[in-house]
């Protein structure tokens, strides 16, 4: 069942539309690689412990967290390195999301996408499509902060406009990379090398 | 990265290096104390849901002797482990055939004898980039870039080989195409980066520079940018039940 999501863009209107989640299986199908016997029996892969040889089949192993002394705690805290704590952004169904943020097509191309979603709606959304395409037609697009769950790592969500669709692509975004020549060449001007003379003393 | 290139019938090799980093996440408990991630063992194979089906009598031992649970067993730290290949009675298995199966859309089943993917990076038949410029809108509208990286010089001729491809692709304000091959046929076939890494057909080069620096990133994309036919055929349904 897909989430809702509340969208709201000041001269438009407010939109409620439901995020659905569209992968490669979704487009292309299912692939998986099958593992059979030489006489053709479905064969499995599992994990066997290094420590005791114990088989880990399906829902056999659990992960928690634990402290420095092994002992189990239920609740944690994200932290950068040095131990400070992170800020807490609640998850994006809770309230309604103001649209007030543009990135250029520039910028969209320093995202790396994770995750994308296409809008639907039962009511009509063609205005805020309309609105995406003239925005893209000026070479930017909407976003806005995408928090799926609680998290103090949120991503964003950049608003893809295709004919009558809206996408939504989610990812991060990086610095760009400038490269220079950066080369330890000798030091020499042109009247030095003229003087200079080969010198094949040996000693 | 080394990435073997071709560019105007001039091939050279060059470092490709990854645009982001995997966020490492660091959590604390609520005392300040440092946590980490563990495995715990639950239970092992002999009290999988197969194995306690076999019992006789299930209801009356759970509720009696709690067989579902060995206490010996759970709550172990699991530290290192491998992954072997098993039948359906948990004995290893070593001689098996592996096949490639595609469930469509549409529920039909491919299937066809697996063939590893190996890189095409940096192989003898270069990454050609194509004279084919794209619009950066086209990719915008049509496919979904999940990964790119950095391509960087080796040295001073590498340097004046990249900038110049920087340079045509920042005046033209456009994209280059690439076309990566497969080893073996030759054919022109998607960039695989790693031996059975993800196909990726849509290869797309972006040039930007400043001054006497440059910025060139690889743009890759393993998937389009359209709506599933699920979702269209479910649209279909509801307009001619609407009618």
């Amino acid at each position: 069942m897909a989430r809702k999501i509340k969208l709201v863009l000041q001269e438009i209107g407010n939109f409620e539309l439901s995020l659905v989640r569209i992968t490669t299986e979704s487009i292309y199908g299912k692939r998986f690689t099958e593992k059979r016997s030489l006489n053709g029996e479905t064969l499995s892969q599992i994990s066997v412990s290094l420590d005791d040889f114990h088989f880990l089949t399906p829902k056999s192993v659990n992960l928690i967290y634990m402290d420095d002394d092994l002992l189990y705690t239920s609740e944690v805290v994200p932290t950068d390195k040095e131990g400070n704590k992170l800020t807490i952004i609640e998850d994006m169904f809770k309230s309604e999301i103001l649209l007030d943020k543009v990135i250029t097509i520039d910028e969209f191309f320093t995202y790396n996408i994770s995750k994308t979603y296409i809008l639907e709606s039962d009511s009509d959304f063609n205005q805020l499509i309309e609105y995406c395409n003239n925005l893209l037609s000026q070479n930017k697009l909407l976003v806005f902060t995408y928090a799926y769950r609680k998290t103090a790592y949120p991503e964003t969500a950049i608003l893809v406009p295709q004919g009558s669709n809206l996408f939504v692509e989610v990812g991060n975004s990086f610095q760009p990379l400038w490269c220079k020549l950066n080369v330890n060449l000798p030091i020499s001007s042109e009247e030095e090398e003229e003087e200079e003379e080969i010198d094949f003393s040996q000693f | 990265m080394k990435m073997h290139i071709s560019y105007k019938n001039i091939d050279t090799t060059i470092e490709i290096i990854p645009t982001s980093k995997t966020i490492k996440k660091y959590f604390r408990s609520l005392n300040g104390k440092k946590v980490s991630r563990k495995r715990i063992l639950i239970f092992d194979s002999n009290l999988r849901d197969e194995e306690l089906l076999k019992k006789e009598n299930l209801n009356e031992l759970l509720r009696d002797k709690d067989c579902d649970v060995d206490i010996e067993v759970a709550g172990k730290i699991i530290n290192k482990s491998i992954r072997i290949i098993v039948d359906k009675d948990m004995k290893p298995v070593y001689s098996y055939r592996e096949y490639e199966i595609l469930i469509q859309p549409d529920g039909t089943r491919k299937e066809k004898i697996h063939s590893i993917r190996y890189p095409n990076l940096n192989e003898e038949f270069p990454v050609k980039i194509s004279d084919k410029l794209i619009d950066p809108i086209d990719i915008v509208k049509n496919y979904i870039i999940s990964h790119s990286f950095f391509i960087t010089h080796t040295d001073g001729v590498t340097y004046k080989f990249l900038y110049e491809i920087a340079k045509n692709l920042s005046n033209e304000k456009k994209f280059a195409r690439l076309i990566s091959y497969d080893p073996i046929s030759k054919k022109p076939s998607p960039l695989i980066l790693r031996e059975g890494g993800k196909p990726f057909a849509g290869i797309f080069l972006e040039g930007r520079i400043k001054g006497d620096e440059y910025c060139l990133i690889l743009h890759l994309s393993e998937q389009e940018l359209k709506k599933p036919v699920s979702l269209e055929r479910m649209e279909e349904k509801n307009n001619e039940n609407s009618k």
